[in-house]
Formats: structure tokens, sequence, C-alpha cells
């Protein structure tokens, strides 16, 4: 198990990461805040030996993207909306609200591909060991995910 | 191109409501891993073993030994020695203290101690049978006299087994970060405070218990402390280039390993990385858990702990990974 300390280190270092990998998977804030916590205290419970920092996010994301996926798939969360997961991020820019709606308007599982990349730079191929996919399904996805927002991003290179 | 995007998410950092929830964490037990009813092998070796003695066996069945003999399987896939059992039973003391509320009664069995660890084999006596399933308490806290410096605590419920007469036995592992001079190991008069039974993650019973009882100095051997020092992989928190960790002043004691460095472990280096006790036999005992403190002399502590006491005579080597030092 994680001492103490290398603890309070990966959150300090993984919490923005692990948030937004959680609001690209369930675009709520208060959910994604759930999500993140759940993945947080499975860290700080698992019996893991990380290998390296390396291990340790691929780790997070994998259980991160797991337990959002237990999150809708759950009945309650199926048939019921908080008033409080309804609020969505507030951004200083209204192109940056526009993006906002832009990204949330594609499927949830091209949303996260493309930020895996685009802001987290993993590879496609490391991306595809994450999410359980190869990499030319994550290139299939990043692409179009691309085709659809106005924004241009950068190709994709190995 | 592609910063439109980045300065999306930047914008959209965790809140400081969420960061220290998760910094709350470290003060929460950790889930128990495990939880069956004592392996029909065990029972029949008490069993076996105490009618050899010509003892009654129920009122000794199920002490805090056999739960420490079911994980030494567990961790070396093979049998406990005599030599273990017997370094286990130096370092427990019986309680038998005990408190109850809501119909339920918790007993505080046994006590095994280390330098900076405690495990307490409790009994859990309900007028309902409990389910055979995890069982741990909310909000625990320990109180010692004389006063014991600590920092924040770690707790975990782990191996449990279900007597024959219902009651729940449950091993509590608590392991504060010691700032003073004292060890786990002198003579305290001790509290014990739980809240809230709870079973597979539910809400059981509500209740509080409080549980007094006196320790009494355990005699402790003397550590083993390998020469020289010990150089492993860590990784720099600031840059990409690999680096080393130097730990030296290294002591192994039957429940854990306290190494100095003068490495800035914490704000710039990690160590990640399992210690362990290579066995003459050839089983290993990997670590569970540890903490890193500033030393009141300057450099770093760090002491990691066994995940069942050891007896050093049989330790062949410390491990780090792939690494052995060797136990002169």
């Amino acid at each position: 198990m994680l001492t103490e300390q290398e603890f309070t280190t990966a959150a300090d270092r993984h919490l923005d990461m692990l948030y937004h990998v959680a609001l690209n998977c369930l675009r709520f804030p208060a959910d994604a805040e759930d999500a993140v916590q759940e993945t947080m205290l499975r860290l700080w419970r698992t019996e893991t030996p990380f290998e390296n920092d390396a291990h340790l996010r691929n780790w997070l994301v994998r259980v991160c993207v797991n337990v959002c996926r237990d999150m809708t798939r759950s009945p309650w969360k199926r048939r019921v909306v908080s008033l409080e997961a309804c609020g969505e991020p507030v951004f200083p820019e209204p192109a940056q609200q526009t993006l906002w709606s832009e990204l949330m308007a594609l499927p949830a599982r091209d949303r996260l591909p493309l930020y895996l990349h685009y802001y987290e730079g993993y590879s496609t191929s490391e991306i595809g060991t994450m999410l359980g996919l190869t990499a030319t399904a994550i290139r299939s996805r990043l692409m179009r995910a691309r085709s659809k927002l106005k924004l241009q991003l950068e190709e994709e290179s190995e | 191109m592609n910063r439109p995007y980045r300065e999306l998410f930047e914008t959209l950092p965790a809140s400081d409501a969420l960061r220290q929830e998760v910094r709350n964490m470290v003060t929460q037990d950790r889930a128990p891993r495990k939880f069956s009813r004592l392996p029909k092998g065990i029972a029949i070796a008490a069993l076996t073993a105490a009618l050899l003695a010509g003892t009654a066996f129920a009122a000794n069945m199920f002490r805090i030994r056999d739960l420490f003999a079911q994980k030494w399987r567990a961790e070396t896939g093979q049998e406990i020695s005599v030599d273990q059992l017997g370094l286990i039973d130096q370092l427990t003391q019986e309680v038998g203290a005990s408190d109850t509320d809501n119909g339920i009664t918790v007993t505080v069995d046994s006590v095994t101690r280390g330098e900076g660890i405690l495990w307490l084999l409790l009994e859990i006596d309900s007028e309902t049978p409990l389910e055979d399933s995890a069982v741990f308490f909310r909000n625990i806290e320990f109180s010692f006299s004389p006063e014991i410096e600590t920092g924040t605590a770690a707790f975990s419920f782990e191996d449990s087994a279900v007597r024959e007469n219902g009651s729940l036995m449950t091993l509590l592992r608590y392991v504060p970060t010691l700032t003073g001079e004292n060890t786990l190991q002198d003579s305290y008069d001790v509290s014990l405070r739980m809240k809230n039974l709870y079973q597979s993650g539910e809400l059981a019973a509500e209740g509080n218990w409080e549980i007094g009882f006196s320790l009494a100095k355990t005699e402790v051997s003397a550590p083993l402390t390998p020469e020289g020092s010990v150089v492993v992989r860590g990784i720099s928190l600031t840059n990409p280039a690999p680096v080393t960790v130097e730990y030296s002043d290294i002591r192994i004691t039957p429940t854990e390993v306290w190494l100095h460095t003068d490495a800035p472990l914490g704000d710039e280096v990690m160590v990640l990385g399992e210690w362990g006790l290579q066995m003459k036999d050839g089983s290993q005992i990997i670590h569970s858990g540890g903490a890193t403190y500033d030393h009141p002399n300057g450099g770093m502590e760090s002491v990691y702990y066994w995940r069942i006491p050891v007896n050093l005579s049989d330790v062949a080597a410390l491990t780090f990974g792939d690494q052995a030092i060797p136990i002169a």
C-alpha cells in the first residue's frame, strides 16, 4: 500500500487529470467529483505495487474510467438527475463555453480519447492500452471527434 | 491549434473541497482486504494441538496467532513455523476488556505490538447474528497514557474469522505516525473508541464503544542492522531524469524496517517499490504501508511495516524489488 506521503503526492500530481477524465466521462462536475473521490479511495486501499509514476498514472486513469462506467450503469443514475448534477462548468470566455458545448455534444466514448491525446499527450497506443481498445480504434475515434468539432485540432502523431 | 482545447481544461481544476476530501482519506481506515471463515486446516490443527495439550480448546481457539498463521500461509504459501509462532506469542498480550452498546459487545481479545504498529484482535458479539461479511468501525480513536506524540494514523481491518459461537473475530491494524521518542512497545493505559459498526460498506449497527485496557512493556529482541548503505531507484517529481536514493542506518525489527536518507523524499523524490524480507526457507514477506518523517537531526526517516511479525533469526536478506541486501 502507498504510504500517506506517497498517496498525498499522488493526489497533488494527478487530481486535476483525474477530474478532467471524469468530467469527460460524466459531464457534470458533481458526478466527476464523486468519481474522483471513489478512484482516490481505491488508490488509498489498493495493494498494487507501482513500478513508477507512469504506472501509477495509468492505473488511476483505468480505475477512474471504470468507476465512471459503473456510475453511468447504476440504475439510480439512469433514472434520476439531481438538481446538483444539473450544473455544468462555467467559463470566463464565451468561446470556451461554446467549445465546451461542442465537446459535450460528442459521444462520451470519443471525448475521453480526445482529452487523453490532446491534453495529457498520450499516444494512441497508450490510450488503447488504458481503455482496452486497439490503437486503430482510438485513431478512428479521434478522427470522428475532430470531424465534428469546429475547432481544428492537429492530427495525432505517434 | 490545440491551445484553445488545452486552455479550456486549464480553467477546470479540481476544487479545493475535493482536494481536501482526498487529503482526508489518509485518516480513514483502509478497507478490509479479506474476510473468510477460518480455514478448516487451522481449526483442525488448533483442535489437535489443544487435545494433545489436554486443555479445553474452546477458550483459546482462534487466537491472534491463528490469524497470523493464516496470513503467513497466504503471504508465503507455507505453514508458519514454531519459531514464528513463538515470536508472535512474545509480542502478544491477552487483554479481554470489552464494552457493550446497542446489543453489541466488542472485546479486545489480545494485542500484538511492534515499535510503531498495533494489531488488535477484536471479538464482536451481537444479540442478532452478524452476517459473515466484511466488518469495520468508523471514527476510531486511540489515546495513550502516558501520552504518545502522534501525527495522523492509518487503520485497517484485516483478516477475520467466525468463532463457533457465532461471534466475529477481526484484526484491527493501527499505525500512527510517531513523532516523539516513544514506541508502542512501552507500558501504557490505552483507551480505544470506535463508532458505528459497518458490514460490506453498509451501516449494520449504530453505537459507541469505548474500551480501556493496560499494556505492559514488551521485551524486544535486538534489531538487525545491515552495515553500509543501500541505493534504490526513485523518480524525480521535478524532472524526468532517473534518480537514486541512498538509505543508511537501516534497522530491521520483527515488525518493520527503519531507514534514514538525506534525499529530499516527498517534495522532490518518490521511491516506488516494495521493501521485503527474504527468509532462509526461501519465502518472502513484503511490506504493507509505511511513512516518511522529517528526522529531528536532519534528513528523512522512513518506516515500512511487515504484514506479519517476523522472527529475525530466520531472515536471510532485506529486499527492495529485485535487490537483495544480505544480512550478515
